[in-house]
């Protein structure tokens, strides 16, 4: 029965609800984001806003600042890429967004070791052959697909020492690494989709997403926006307050 | 005609009393103890009992029952509420709902007995027996004992010259308007007692009987319509209550059944959300 206490409450928010810019209601949700077998937390920013007399605007941003601060941490732990004859690490990973892309830099070590076949599938690691350290500097973008954010990325270039180069060259070594830092990266990448999830009281609300991107938030802050909306109808608000109802959130049914 | 304008007297004092949450002309009341007992067991008796309302009088795809204790007169008076909502076009909601007020029948004599007026000229006492409904209105069964007195200097009544007590039954209907309860008299019943009483309406004292109650009530009454309680997840819809009245509770239970509507946008909507988030119902925005 405590509502009953807020009912004065209610009846404050309900005016100020009146007023010309309070058409629209935030709200701030803690959010996960599933990796393989871990999840990394993020904040779902959400806006909503009457767009037209059926229709919300819906507008999620999702704020991965966190994810940004945590993904170069365990990728210095893993190595991106570990075959027989290759490994490849990824080191002082750093993200930032400008704008609408996101630029990423990190140190790539590519180990490269002798590799003697065993039998008809194994194969033996052998002795290290050679250790290049080069830069890599690549640029990600955002696409929306299936109502879910997915990274992209545009490009990758990888820059080795001076002294390394004419070796490097001639084997081709630095391009078949890009290669399959490529293939790994957007292997992860795919199976890895934003999906912002709405909270069960919500869900009613479901929108279909229209567009999408990456967005800076604060200075070189990784974030990726949605926008869409969703057609509402007098329904929507009972399934709210049924939802409510079945959390106990409000009083329950005769 | 005098007598019966005398009953919608004191009806009008009933239904002062009724409104919810709505002071009166203060009037002590005793037995408070013994109140708060029979507030308990009428409690019990309302939460349990829904036998005999009609539930076509809430229906709706969402449902909300409601307890909601009422001070009246210092008096504890319980109410339930039963809401429906239902979606009855692209862009309204269909809203039921139904006011058990047994609670308040029970305590009406309680509230209702007292003195209406004490000024020195005149002093009037209700005594309210029995409230009871039937169909779809009230019957409100009591007296009125009035004193005519001369006033003294220090505004203190004095002698006094006349005295009587009248027995009145009316007959009350309720109607919506707005988005409140109206009620109005059907009828009325009334009963001198013994000579006396006959004498009170030869002298036409029964007229300013009748007069003061009806000055004082009406005037009440006309500033504080009967707005019944309603769940908040309604009133930040903002309704339109278009029909409704008292019903009875077979048998003879005092209800209210209201049916309204509202207009449903997206701006509603959002309006609801950011009114739920005000509350910090929605959890997850905490």
């Amino acid at each position: 029965m405590r509502l009953w206490f807020i009912l004065p409450a209610l009846m404050a928010a309900f005016l100020d609800a009146r007023a010309p810019d309070a058409q629209e209601v935030d709200f701030v949700i803690d959010a996960t984001l599933p990796v393989r077998d871990t999840e990394l937390p993020y904040t779902l920013d959400l806006n909503l806003t009457a767009a037209a007399p059926t229709r919300i605007g819906v507008g999620a941003l999702l704020d991965l600042r966190e994810i940004q601060k945590i993904v170069p941490e365990r990728l210095a732990d893993n190595a991106i890429v570990d075959n027989c004859g290759l490994q490849v690490r990824l080191d002082d990973l750093s993200f930032k967004a400008e704008d609408d892309a996101i630029d990423l830099d990190g140190d790539v070590t590519v180990t490269i070791f002798e590799c003697s076949r065993t039998s008809e599938r194994d194969f033996q690691r052998g002795e290290e052959k050679r250790a290049i350290l080069a830069k890599m500097s690549t640029e990600a973008t955002v696409e929306l697909r299936d109502n879910c954010a997915y990274f992209k990325l545009i490009d990758l270039t990888l820059t080795a020492p001076e002294e390394q180069r004419e070796q490097l060259l001639e084997d081709d070594t630095l391009d078949s690494v890009k290669e399959l830092m490529l293939a790994a990266v957007d292997l992860v990448l795919n199976e890895t989709p934003l999906c912002p999830e709405l909270p069960a009281e919500l869900a009613s609300l479901d929108p279909a997403y229209e567009k999408g991107g990456p967005r800076e938030i604060g200075e070189g802050g990784l974030g990726v926006f949605l926008d869409g909306s969703v057609d509402v109808s007098p329904s929507t608000i009972l399934d709210i307050l049924t939802v409510l109802q079945q959390q106990e959130l409000i009083p329950g049914r005769p | 005609m005098a007598s019966s304008r005398l009953n919608k007297g004191l009806l009008v004092s009933v239904l002062i009393a009724m409104l919810p949450g709505c002071g009166s002309k203060a009037q002590d009341q005793g037995a408070v103890s013994e109140t708060i007992a029979q507030t308990e067991a009428s409690k019990n008796a309302s939460s349990l009992n829904t036998a005999g309302i009609d539930p076509a009088t809430y229906a709706g795809r969402f449902q909300v029952k409601l307890t909601k204790e009422v001070p009246l007169r210092d008096i504890p008076v319980p109410f339930t509420v039963y809401g429906g909502l239902e979606e009855s076009s692209p862009t309204r909601l269909r809203l039921r709902v139904f006011m058990d007020l047994r609670g308040l029948q029970e305590k009406a004599p309680q509230i209702l007995t007292g003195p209406l007026e004490e000024s020195c000229k005149r002093q009037i006492y209700l005594e309210i027996r029995d409230v009871t409904a039937i169909g779809e209105t009230v019957k409100v069964e009591g007296s009125a004992r009035a004193r005519f007195t001369r006033c003294k200097r220090n505004e203190e009544p004095g002698f006094q010259y006349f005295g009587a007590t009248v027995d009145a039954i009316a007959v009350a209907k309720a109607e919506v308007k707005g988005q409140c309860l109206t009620f109005s008299i059907e009828s009325a019943d009334l009963s001198p007692r013994g000579f006396i009483g006959a004498v009170t309406n030869l002298f036409g004292l029964t007229n300013r009987i009748n007069e003061a109650v009806l000055e004082k009530g009406g005037e009440f009454l006309a500033a504080n319509p009967v707005c019944p309680p309603l769940p908040e997840e309604f009133s930040v819809l903002d309704p339109i209550y278009e029909t409704g009245g008292t019903r009875e509770i077979a048998p003879g239970g005092m209800g209210a059944a209201v049916v309204g509507s509202a207009d449903v946008s997206a701006e509603t909507i959002v309006k609801v959300l950011a009114g739920l988030k005000e509350l910090g119902v929605l959890e997850f925005a905490e």
